[in-house]
């Protein structure tokens, strides 16, 4: 019998079933409640909530975002100290005049009407016009809660910055400026940040054409002059100032960074960075492409965990979808999702300590890194770039020696480890290099956006595997490891450790075993049918090429889900007009913010102190640059 | 001596034995339709007459490439994977791995080359020292891949020349190291002429 | 390197300041390399279990899902399976594939007349094997290709499709979603398939030798 029989009375026309009606968050009342709650401690007259949201939501007017945030910050009961993330979406047919947002207004070849106007959700008022929503997201590591802020700003307004609140903004804006082209009042550097200097035209609004390229050429390559530093300013040297440029093809920057630093002698002065050589236009990219056709993308981010990425995209849209997942593909989803994390570190570590002349510890640590991608192609086919998840589970199930296999690689994986503590932990040679080297502190840390290692390197035990736990993390026995100091060996102890607890939930995956029953969701507008009865069956058959050429439709709305990455929050924000292709998709990438904190935590150090810390930063330039 | 906590004859990988290696570069399906012709055809006009000097500088020169990784992404830790522990590429005298173009003479560009990496990736071709020889690595270098995007180089040859396409996202190593057989027989037959 | 625990949950890692013995470099040098000297004489008694592949004599086999080169299969008749039914170019998201479809004069059943893919496009993600109705597109475990010229890098039906019955073994990635009996060949359900009596010149004559990815054996 067809277990698509309770779907057949849908008829084939009109939007699909997941899309009949607007997106309801699991925890909207929660949200709004606890909105009422931060409204009324906060007493700020330009806030205005808006309501059915995943997190507290606020509209605020243009000119309050400031006083907003230094608020929020400084209130010691609501205590927001952390900035996670800062984008903006584009909303063109807001400036025509129609009701609400101009979703459903696509240019793109969408062979799907817009969904009637009436089952869009209840957004809010009239009072704030303007194309843009620029979206600020908070974090209270007090509170572990969230909060966004919407400002509506209109085509060639502009925002006062909110650089001297929270320093991890900077760039934030500077990539909003990139890509929307809204402009920060006193920012201190509003450049182009991912595209290049001879770009026209901002790329992520909505009439900006994909494929549309500018050529650079080297004469238009802009000089960059680092900024000194005012404590090295009028100190008395011997030495004549140099300027000296880092990448972005150097080895030592594993992939495209490029740093530009102004010397005294040995000393760092002055220190700036470029980025976008890598930058691949995921976002707009996954505006063209189905839901289901970004999955690939997504793996190209962080490429070293890709999984990672996988299941946080996917998250996020079954989030949007408001299915669940069968408990087997979670189990398999959190087994894979803890490899890769190994895997990432495991790269991290051994290229951090080829920087600084231990050449043997990348054989040894690349070794067990061979023997997780063999496990990744056995599951899927694929060594480093698996898109093995699909939104609703997993493309396929296991290898029936899956749980073997996992177990022989956590049995393997100590030894390693071990012999790469052996080789540098108590060197001196290596504890010179590392040691005081790129301190940051918590507050910093904090102020700038850092999340995963880094942080935890400084003391602060945020992780989102215990703040928000998914994929079922809060049954599982682990410890959060954090250490002092906040330099290159407090990061290089807790990827250490972390690869240890790692492998305790990975134990621990595997005595509970895999849960039976299927792989991904029985839904036909969803998961594709099984291929038996697509053969056979002309019901399947017609949902089968109903998804394909209609993709995945879920409800009109927007939603923001974390998963724990390699190098600290990844989260993915979401943007649904009902159609088959994501209005917007926004990749919180951790690295990008930690990343901007580099010229401060070199400050003052030597060249080789700067090459080492940039190496246990792990900065991955896929996901920097998305 | 102890056995290995893990068996890595096991199923992870297994071992067989393969063909000589001659037999196994021309194993590759895409090279073909008419490989067999334009090699009769080089025997009869073009390498067969060059001199044995040349030769002899083809058959050094194929043996010693030293390459320059222009990784930026994914397909640079493929790289990596191919110059550590799995795989040996020094057996055909390719494991220098310089990061100075005057040093190099092989260029793999490895992953994606994006607008504004374009002029330096031009400028570190042209300082290597001739010859100099191009892969492109993995559908990101080669076309563009499906990154039809406004900030992609659609395929490096709109900069440089390239000698090799290695198809795949990323290449396998042993796909990287097939290609790099492939030009090193292509140098040592002389076709390659740069 | 050891722990304390802070709260539960949380772990501290502690730096352990470094002893006398520690500064004097010479312990960790000499325990360092003791580290190493033991790979390298395990490794030189267990030449066996040594973990370096001798490409290209000794070739890795990777799994039987793996994703390398496509190829499209053929009916028992030796048409072609594919009906050029477009889901693969609609779900592939580097476009790679170009398809032009054909009518059978006689069964009015579509061919592709011409079916090609840009293998320099193509991220080798699966989803034109999932997506294909009809059992007709699978990828190969070959992971050998190299191309010297961009020209020849798109590959058509004489490139990519075997024979009738070929061996599913030695094959990659699969249409999944579920298992099925494939009775050992591809494309070897066959159920409701129209055949046809006889291949039409448009479609490529089968040509065994264009495959010789093989088992690797």
């Amino acid at each position: 019998m067809s277990t698509l029989t309770k779907f057949s009375a849908i008829p084939y026309t009109g939007p699909a079933p997941t899309n009949r009606n607007p997106y309801v968050p699991a925890g909207a009342e929660i949200a709004d409640a606890r909105g009422e709650v931060i409204a009324a401690a906060l007493q700020h007259p330009g806030m205005t909530p808006e309501l059915g949201q995943d997190m507290p939501s606020f509209i605020v007017d243009k000119e309050q975002i400031v006083d907003v945030l230094r608020a929020l910050k400084e209130s010691e009961v609501l205590a927001f100290t952390m900035p996670l993330d800062l984008f903006a979406v584009d909303y063109p047919g807001r400036e025509n005049g129609s009701r609400e947002s101009g979703v459903g207004s696509r240019s793109n070849t969408s062979d799907l009407q817009s969904p009637n106007p009436d089952l869009r959700p209840p957004t809010a008022d009239t009072r704030h016009p303007g194309r843009f929503d620029v979206i600020y997201q908070l974090y209270s590591l007090k509170n572990n809660e969230r909060i966004r802020l919407k400002v509506r700003v209109a085509d060639g307004e502009s925002i006062e910055t909110g650089t001297p609140v929270f320093k991890g903004l900077n760039w934030y804006e500077r990539e909003v400026f990139d890509m929307y082209g809204v402009v920060f009042d006193g920012h201190p550097n509003l450049r182009r940040i991912l595209t290049h200097e001879a770009f026209q035209g901002h790329a992520l609004r909505k009439d900006y054409d994909p494929a549309q390229r500018w050529i650079l050429t080297e004469n238009d390559v802009a000089k960059i002059i680092p900024k000194i530093d005012p404590r090295f300013e009028n100190v008395d040297t011997d030495y004549e100032r140099v300027t000296l440029n880092l990448g972005p093809s150097h080895p030592a920057t594993h992939g495209t960074l490029r740093i530009v630093v102004t010397l005294d002698g040995e000393t760092i002065i002055g220190a700036d960075q470029e980025i976008g050589y890598l930058h691949r236009c995921f976002e707009k990219m996954s505006e063209t492409h189905t839901y289901q056709q970004v999955i690939p993308y997504t793996d190209r981010l962080n490429y070293c965990s890709a999984i990672i990425n996988n299941v946080g995209y996917c998250m996020a849209v079954e989030k949007l979808l408001g299915i669940e997942v069968p408990a087997r593909a979670q189990h398999v989803r959190l087994m894979l999702s803890e490899f890769m994390r190994i895997a990432d570190h495991l790269v991290c570590i051994g290229t951090n300590l080829v920087d600084m002349g231990a050449l043997t510890n990348f054989w040894y640590l690349f070794q067990p890194r061979e023997e997780i991608y063999g496990l990744i192609e056995a599951c899927c086919g694929a060594r480093l770039l698996p898109s093995y998840t699909r939104i609703g589970g997993l493309a396929v199930d296991v290898p029936p020696d899956f749980l073997q296999k996992s177990q022989r690689l956590v049995d393997m994986m100590p030894k390693f480890i071990n012999d790469v503590e052996k080789l540098v932990d108590r060197n001196k040679i290596f504890l010179d290099r590392v040691v005081g080297v790129a301190p940051i502190s918590a507050e910093e840390a904090i102020n700038y956006g850092f999340t995963g290692p880094c942080l935890r390197a400084c003391g602060v035990p945020f992780d989102v595997r215990k703040a928000t736990p998914y994929l079922g993390y809060e049954t599982y026995d682990f410890d959060v490891p954090i250490a002092e100091g906040g330099d290159t060996y407090a990061r290089f102890l807790v990827r250490m450790e972390e690869m240890r607890q790692s492998l305790r939930i990975l134990q621990q995956a595997i005595e509970r075993g895999l849960p039976e029953g299927p792989v991904i969701v029985d839904n036909p507008y969803v998961a594709l049918p099984p291929k038996a009865k697509v053969y056979n069956e002309m019901e399947s058959l017609i949902y089968h090429f109903k998804l394909i050429m209609h993709g995945i439709q879920p409800p009109v709305g927007e939603t923001y889900f974390q998963v724990e990455g390699g190098n600290g929050e990844l989260g993915f924000y979401v943007v649904s007009d009902g159609t088959k292709n994501p209005y917007r998709v926004r990749c919180r990438p951790p690295c990008f913010q930690i990343y901007s904190a580099f010229p401060d935590m070199i400050m003052g150090q030597t060249i080789p102190d700067a090459i080492a810390a940039l190496g246990s930063l792990n900065i991955i330039a896929g996901e920097l640059d998305h | 001596m102890a056995n290995l906590p893990y068996d890595s004859s096991g199923s992870i990988i297994q071992r067989k034995r393969g063909g000589p290696p001659g037999e196994g570069a021309e194993k590759g399906l895409i090279t073909l339709p008419g490989e067999s012709e334009r090699e009769i055809e080089d025997l009869a006009g073009g390498t067969y007459l060059t001199t044995t000097v040349d030769t002899m500088v083809n058959w050094a020169r194929g043996n010693s490439l030293w390459p320059l990784p222009f990784g930026t992404a994914c397909c640079a830790i493929e790289f990596m994977s191919m110059v550590s522990s799995h795989y040996d590429i020094a057996r055909f005298g390719a494991e220098v791995v310089r990061f100075s173009p005057r040093q190099a003479d092989l260029m793999i560009v490895a992953g994606t080359i994006v607008d504004k990496m374009a002029p330096v990736l031009k400028k570190i071709y042209e300082q290597m020292p001739e010859p100099r020889y191009v892969i492109a690595m993995g559908a990101c270098a080669t076309s563009g891949g499906f990154y039809r995007a406004y900030h992609v180089v659609q395929g490096i040859d709109e900069i440089i020349p390239v000698d090799m396409w290695v198809p795949g996202c990323p290449p396998t190593p042993d796909g990287l190291m097939y290609s790099i057989l492939k030009l090193k027989e292509k140098i040592q037959r002389g076709e390659v002429r740069r | 390197m050891h722990l304390t625990r802070v709260r539960p949950g949380v772990v501290k890692v502690e730096r352990t300041p470094l002893t006398v013995l520690d500064r004097l470099y010479l312990p960790a040098v000499i325990g360092g390399m003791l580290v190493t000297i033991r790979h390298l004489l395990h490794n030189l008694f267990n030449l066996k279990q040594l973990p370096t592949i001798s490409y290209p004599e000794v070739k890795r086999v990777y799994s039987e899902r793996f994703r390398g080169r496509h190829i499209l299969t053929s009916r028992e008749d030796g048409t072609t399976r594919c009906v050029a039914c477009y889901m693969c170019s609609t779900a592939c998201p580097a476009e790679c594939i170009t398809i032009q479809a054909g009518e059978d004069e006689r069964t009015r059943e579509k061919f592709p007349v011409r079916y090609e893919i840009d293998l320099l496009r193509c991220v080798f993600c699966g989803y034109c094997v999932d997506a294909c109705p009809e059992d007709a597109i699978y990828m190969t475990r070959d992971y050998e290709m190299a191309i010297d010229t961009r020209a020849r890098s798109v590959v058509g039906l004489r490139d990519l499709v075997v024979p009738p019955n070929f061996p599913v073994g030695p094959m990659g990635w699969r249409p999944y979603y579920g298992a099925i009996d494939k009775h050992g060949t591809a494309g070897g359900t066959g159920v409701g398939q129209q055949l046809r009596s006889a291949p039409f010149e448009d479609d490529a004559p089968p040509n065994p030798d264009v495959f010789r990815g093989g088992d690797a054996q």
